[in-house]
């Protein structure tokens, strides 16, 4: 990881700590995170795999793709009979973290520096975007 | 060179902003309008005027065209300020941040004020729904087979993830999470749109105006805390992937974990679903003839397993109900039939005004942009499809309601293609007085018919009060008599309950038992299976009674005077606007 890297994780586990200290003092901070995360978190990962490349439409699939994770993850815990918020709140991060997780292996490329394999982080998705002269801004798909 | 000089094609316009500004401006004020400073500040200007327009502002004087009643010219500017900016600032080609910071700020405005306003939970459904969630928080499961609200244990899913995030959240219910849900939902819906809109045309024009038309004609009010709520953003969802390119396999796991989450919330939405996918293939639009298969029979079995118990003894409702295509509308027109008063009828005819002036004004969409070929031959088939839900149910009196929500998007975006020019190149002056005229004949109507029934809807801090103390000091097992159903009842323990809603007697009886209406509910609470129970009489329920046909006059100030010279009956709990009712004979505490 480069410097860039570190800072940016830096800032995002310092933030993160701030919010849960705010949660855990301020009333209206708590609901205000779970929302944020029940609706945005566990699909981000997801969404970023369909190479979307736009960040609105990213950000549209993050909240659908997380909501149907809060879904089915609460209707298995109440048609299952086992309810349990920290359970399912361990199941909508593990969602999370498996949104990050590389699905499959591929060969480096032969520009790539490192030998052998590497994991491969991206969705093997067809880029949804067709590619428009720039200031093209009519693209009308026929 | 021909492309250059030829009157019908125009340079295409950088996206990345406006035309480069002289280094000397003819006018000062050249140079202060073209900066975006002013087009930021115009919104958080709306907000504030917005703010002060109803400031000191009371909900009880709501009268009969609801949060209209309170409008001020401050409000009316402020609105005029917002969307006229929004349109000044497509015109200028703004970036999108600036756009999606004005309609952030309208829908902040519009769907955040009755919250902030009146500091309760609105609408009697959103606490019902409440009260499901409640079961599940405090059961840690649905049953099924339950009495009261058995389609809700059979959907679950908005419930289920309702009751997680509840839980998640530290709140002891869910009621000021729904408060805020129409927010919440109005907001990713604007992103699911945006998604979807931009699958069909990469015109940045048609998509930004396409929302603000959806913004300013959906006025159903479908997005309170509900599952048909979370079950349309989802299915925005899944329409915006499926016009999107990309390998089939890649399509199938995400296309199927949508439906799955769609299928098990909601029961009118998969139908809707199904038809969009169904075309969406048939059109070529998405590749795949599996999918509309994979579709139906994830639905078909939630169906056949989760709601078993719903789906079976219902099965013949459903039958009865397809292909009676009047008599499924009618349902939905027989609803406001009753109301006579002009306010009534103008909050109706609002509606029913934009919902004629968007048809006319994308029909025109349609026929300006009808060389488009798949884009406009797609838009047009999901703006009609809706149409063949009134085939196949009545929703109960809501299905004329759920198809025009349906076909909103669509609508939104062909009413875009006819403001823009046939090319379908920039935003002149003329498209964005088009623009604005569309505007302003539909915002009207838009807000009359989604603020035109707040009167009702709104319920006070009293009537919450009263409401909760009915159902934290009933007994299981009572009997809850409610002059109407529109109050906010049923959010606590609602299955430990029986329920009797006075308005919902029938006609014939009702005459005979209002003559001494003390004397027949005492003969009520005397019923041995009951543990005791209460009468609830609210402002909200009379508010609602009086707006119907159903009762005469005055049927519930009628009760409750009765009530309050009976012998048998005592008051248990009374606020300004809501009072409480025990039977002296039976002790109903716990």
């Amino acid at each position: 990881m480069n410097e860039r890297g570190i800072l940016k994780t830096g800032a995002v586990v310092v933030a993160v700590a701030l919010l849960l200290v705010l949660a855990a003092e301020t009333d209206w901070v708590r609901p205000l995170c779970a929302a944020a995360f029940c609706l945005l978190v566990p699909g981000y990962g997801w969404a970023r795999r369909m190479h979307l490349k736009d960040k609105g439409d990213t950000l549209a699939l993050s909240a659908v793709f997380s909501i149907c994770a809060t879904v089915a993850v609460g209707t298995v815990m109440a048609v299952g009979r086992w309810w349990s918020p920290w359970t399912g709140f361990a199941a909508l991060l593990l969602i999370t973290l498996c949104g990050f997780i590389p699905l499959r292996r591929t060969e480096a490329g032969s520009n790539d520096s490192e030998k052998g394999f590497r994991w491969h982080l991206e969705f093997p998705a067809q880029a949804p975007e067709p590619n428009l002269r720039p200031g093209d801004e009519t693209g009308e798909k026929r | 060179m021909k492309l250059q000089h030829g009157p019908a094609v125009q340079t295409p316009r950088a996206p990345q902003g406006p035309p480069a500004s002289p280094a000397y401006p003819a006018h000062w004020w050249d140079a202060v309008f073209r900066r975006d400073t002013v087009f930021v500040a115009l919104p958080f200007v709306a907000a504030a005027l917005w703010t002060l327009g109803f400031r000191g502002a009371d909900p009880r004087n709501m009268g009969a065209l609801g949060l209209l009643d309170l409008f001020t010219p401050l409000t009316v500017l402020a609105l005029i300020l917002l969307l006229g900016g929004f349109l000044a600032s497509l015109h200028l080609h703004k970036p999108e941040w600036l756009l999606a910071t004005y309609l952030v700020v309208y829908i902040a405005l519009i769907h955040g004020t009755p919250p902030v306003l009146y500091g309760t939970l609105r609408y009697s459904w959103a606490y019902k729904h409440v009260g499901i969630v409640d079961y599940i928080m405090r059961n840690g499961s649905v049953d099924p087979g339950i009495g009261v609200g058995q389609i809700y244990h059979n959907w679950l899913g908005f419930f289920a993830g309702g009751a997680l995030l509840t839980e998640l959240s530290g709140q002891p219910d869910a009621l000021s999470i729904a408060s805020w849900a129409p927010v919440a939902f109005n907001l990713l819906n604007l992103v699911a749109l945006r998604f979807l809109f931009r699958g069909l045309t990469r015109n940045r024009t048609v998509v930004w105006m396409a929302l603000m038309f959806f913004l300013v004609i959906n006025w159903v009010g479908q997005d309170y805390y509900s599952p048909q709520a979370m079950a349309y953003l989802l299915y925005l969802g899944l329409i915006g992937l499926m016009l999107r390119r990309m390998k089939r396999r890649v399509m199938v796991v995400p296309f199927a974990v949508i439906v799955a989450a769609i299928a098990v919330s909601h029961q009118i939405t998969p139908m809707m679903m199904l038809l969009a996918v169904i075309a969406l293939v048939a059109l070529r639009r998405t590749p795949g003839w599996y999918l509309p298969w994979l579709a139906a029979a994830i639905i078909v079995a939630w169906a056949l397993t989760g709601a078993l118990s719903y789906t079976f003894p219902n099965l013949m409702d459903l039958i009865s109900q397809f292909g009676n295509v009047v008599g499924n509308a009618d349902q939905t027109l027989a609803k406001s039939s009753g109301q006579t008063s002009v306010g009534d009828l103008q909050v109706i005819w609002g509606g029913r005004m934009t919902v004629f002036v968007s048809g006319v004004v994308a029909l025109i969409g349609v026929w300006r942009q009808r060389r488009t070929g798949t884009l406009i031959l797609t838009t047009s088939t999901l703006m009609v499809l809706p149409g063949v839900l009134v085939l196949t149910t009545g929703f109960g009196g809501e299905v004329l309601f759920r198809a025009f929500l349906f076909a909103a998007p669509f609508i939104a975006f062909l009413q875009a293609q006819a403001c823009i020019p046939r090319n379908g190149r920039g935003f002149a002056v003329r498209s964005l007085v088009a623009a604005a005229i569309i505007t302003a004949m539909v915002l009207p109507g838009f807000l009359l018919g989604y603020y035109g029934k707040e009167r009702q809807n709104y319920f006070t801090p009293g009537e919450v009060a009263a409401s909760r103390w009915a159902y934290t000091h009933a007994a299981p097992h009572s009997l809850l008599v409610e002059g109407s159903t529109n109050y906010p009842g049923r959010f606590i323990d609602y299955e430990k309950f029986t329920y009797v809603s006075l308005d919902l007697e029938p006609g014939d009886s009702t005459k005979v038992w209002l003559k001494d209406p003390a004397a027949t509910l005492a003969g009520w609470f005397s019923d041995p299976k009951y543990a005791g129970g209460y009468v609830i009489i609210t402002r909200g329920q009379k508010i609602a009674v009086e707006s119907g046909e159903a009762m005469p006059p005055g049927f519930l100030d009628t009760i409750e005077e009765a009530l309050r010279r009976s012998k048998s009956f005592t008051v248990a709990y009374q606020t300004r606007d809501a009072t409480v009712f025990a039977p002296v004979q039976r002790a109903a505490g716990r």
